[in-house]
C-alpha cells in the first residue's frame, strides 16, 4: 500500500477503534469490568455453538432427508412434538447470535490491530471459520424444504450457474446431479451437519498460537444469553412456512442478511457479477489484509545476550507466547543454561526484558538504554 | 451513587420487574386454558426474562466487582 493510502486507512481504523472504546466504556459501566461481553467477544460464540449443537441434535432425530419427508418431518417437529417448535426456534437464533457475536470478534480484533505478524493465524483461521459458519447457515436454511426453501435452492443454483464454465459443475455439487432429488436434501444434510464437523478442527488451529485463549465466558454472562435467546424464540416464534411444489415456488424469500448476503442483492435488483464480487472480495480482502500492511517488526525479535545471560529462567517463566527455550550451554562461563528465543514465536512485546535482571535480553526496536533515554527525556520536559 | 451503579441498577430494577410479571404468568398460567399452559414461546419468554434478571442480579450484587473505575485508570488494582 502506498504512504497516502495507508495514512488514509489508518485514520478510518484509529476512528472504529475510538468508537470500539467508547461502547466498551460503556459495556463497562453496565455490566461492570468483570463481565463486559465485550472481554469475551471470543468466546461468546462458543456458547451458540454448544446451543447449536445440542438443538441440532435434537432437531437430527427427527428430520427426513427426503423429498417427500422433509417438509412433513419438520411440520411434524413444529405442530406436532412438543416444545419442538421452541427448539427450531433456539436453533435458529443461535445461529443468528453465533453470526452476530463472531463478527463483534472479528470487528474488534480487527480495528484494535490485533490481526498482524504473530497473530496472523487466529486471522486466517478466523476468517476461514466465518466462511464455514456462513455456509453452515445457509444450508440450514435449505433444509427448512418449505416453498421459500425451494425458491432459496433454485436462487442459489442460478447464482452459481452464472459463473462461466465451472458454474454449471458447482450447482450438479450442491444438490447432487442436475435436478432436484433426494440426493439433494442428503447433500445439504451432509454440508449442514460436516461443516460444522470441520469447525472443530478449525478452532483447534485458531487457538492453536493464541497463548491463554479464552474459550468460555463467565456463567453469569452465559445465562444472560440464553436468557436473552429464550426470549428472541418468544418474542419472534419460528413456524413453518408452506409446502414445497418444486414446479412453482415461492415467489419471494424472507432475506436473512447474516446468511443470505448475495440471495439478498440479488432480491433487491442486484447483478449476480456484483453478488460474487462481494460475497468473494470481502473474504479474500480479510485474508490478505495482514500481508497488506507494513511489516514494521519483520525479522526483528528478542535478543539474548549470551554474556550477560545466567540461566535463571525469569524470561522463560513470564514469556507469554512459550517464545524462550533454556537450553543446556556449552561454552566457558559458570552458568550451566542459556535462554533461547524463537523467531517465530516471539511477538516483540518486552515482557522477557522487564522480567531480566542482568539485562540479558533485548528488544531491537526498543532496548533497555533507549527506554531510559526516553524516560528521561520525559522526565526532564515534564520537569521543566 | 455513581453513574454506573446507578445505570446498573436501573436495569436490574426493569429486567426484574417483567421477570416478577413473567412469574407471576407462570404461577397463574394452570389455572387458565390447556392451550396457553402449552404455548412453549410463552414459557421460553418468561423463563428469558427471569434468566435475564438472575443475571443482572448476579452482576449487580457480584463482591469481587472492584472495578468500577474508567477503563483508563491505570492505577486500579
Amino acid at each position: 500500500m502506498s504512504q497516502a493510502t495507508t495514512n488514509v486507512y489508518a485514520g478510518i481504523i484509529a476512528q472504529f477503534q475510538r468508537l470500539t472504546l467508547f461502547i466498551e466504556r460503556i459495556l463497562n459501566s453496565t455490566f461492570s469490568q468483570k463481565y463486559n461481553p465485550f472481554y469475551y467477544h471470543g468466546a461468546l460464540p462458543n456458547f451458540f455453538l454448544w446451543v447449536l449443537f445440542i438443538s441440532g441434535l435434537l432437531l437430527f432425530a427427527y428430520y427426513n432427508p427426503t423429498l417427500e419427508g422433509a417438509y412433513p418431518s419438520l411440520e411434524y417437529m413444529t405442530k406436532q412434538i412438543p416444545s419442538g417448535a421452541l427448539f427450531r426456534a433456539l436453533h435458529r437464533y443461535a445461529a443468528d447470535g453465533m453470526m452476530i457475536f463472531v463478527l463483534l470478534h472479528f470487528f474488534r480484533v480487527w480495528f484494535t490491530d490485533r490481526y498482524r505478524e504473530y497473530r496472523i493465524l487466529p486471522w486466517i483461521t478466523g476468517v476461514i471459520l466465518i466462511t464455514v459458519l456462513y455456509l453452515a447457515g445457509l444450508t440450514g436454511y435449505m433444509l427448512i424444504w418449505d416453498s421459500e426453501s425451494v425458491a432459496l435452492t433454485y436462487m442459489t443454483v442460478n447464482f452459481l450457474n452464472s459463473i462461466p464454465g465451472i458454474g454449471s459443475s458447482l450447482a450438479s455439487l450442491l444438490i447432487g446431479g442436475d435436478i432436484v432429488t433426494d440426493y439433494t436434501l442428503t447433500r445439504y444434510l451432509f454440508l449442514h451437519l460436516g461443516i460444522p464437523a470441520s469447525m472443530l478442527f478449525l478452532l483447534w488451529w485458531h487457538y492453536l498460537r493464541i497463548t491463554r485463549p479464552v474459550t468460555n465466558a463467565p456463567l453469569v454472562l452465559n445465562l444472560m444469553l440464553f436468557g436473552g435467546l429464550l426470549v428472541a424464540c418468544g418474542l419472534w416464534p419460528v413456524g413453518i412456512g408452506e409446502a414445497p411444489n418444486l414446479a412453482t415456488p415461492s415467489a419471494s424469500i424472507e432475506v436473512d442478511w447474516l446468511y443470505m448476503l448475495p440471495h439478498g442483492m440479488l432480491a433487491n435488483g442486484a447483478s449476480p457479477f456484483l453478488a460474487w464480487v462481494v460475497l468473494l472480495g470481502i473474504p479474500v480482502a480479510m485474508l490478505l489484509l495482514p500481508y497488506l500492511q507494513k511489516k514494521q517488526f519483520r525479522g526483528q525479535f528478542a535478543q539474548v545476550v549470551n554474556e550477560n545471560c545466567t540461566g535463571c529462567s525469569l524470561c522463560y517463566h513470564d514469556c507469554p507466547y512459550e517464545a524462550i527455550e533454556m537450553m543446556d550451554r556449552d561454552d566457558d562461563t559458570r552458568f550451566k543454561r542459556i535462554a533461547v528465543v524463537d523467531p517465530g514465536r516471539c511477538a516483540n512485546c518486552g515482557l522477557c526484558v522487564g522480567a531480566c535482571a542482568f539485562k540479558a535480553i533485548e528488544i531491537p526496536r526498543m532496548n533497555t538504554e533507549r527506554v531510559f533515554k526516553e524516560i528521561q527525556v520525559a522526565l526532564g520536559s515534564a520537569q521543566s | 451513587m455513581p453513574i454506573n451503579q446507578l445505570i446498573r441498577l436501573s436495569g436490574a430494577a426493569l429486567i426484574s420487574l417483567f421477570a416478577l410479571i413473567a412469574l407471576y404468568q407462570m404461577f397463574t398460567a394452570e389455572s387458565r386454558t390447556a392451550t396457553e399452559f402449552t404455548d412453549y414461546f410463552q414459557w421460553a419468554l418468561y423463563a428469558g426474562l427471569i434468566f435475564l434478571a438472575v443475571g443482572a442480579a448476579l452482576t449487580l450484587f457480584d463482591k469481587d466487582d472492584d472495578v468500577l473505575t474508567d477503563y483508563k485508570d491505570e492505577t486500579r488494582k
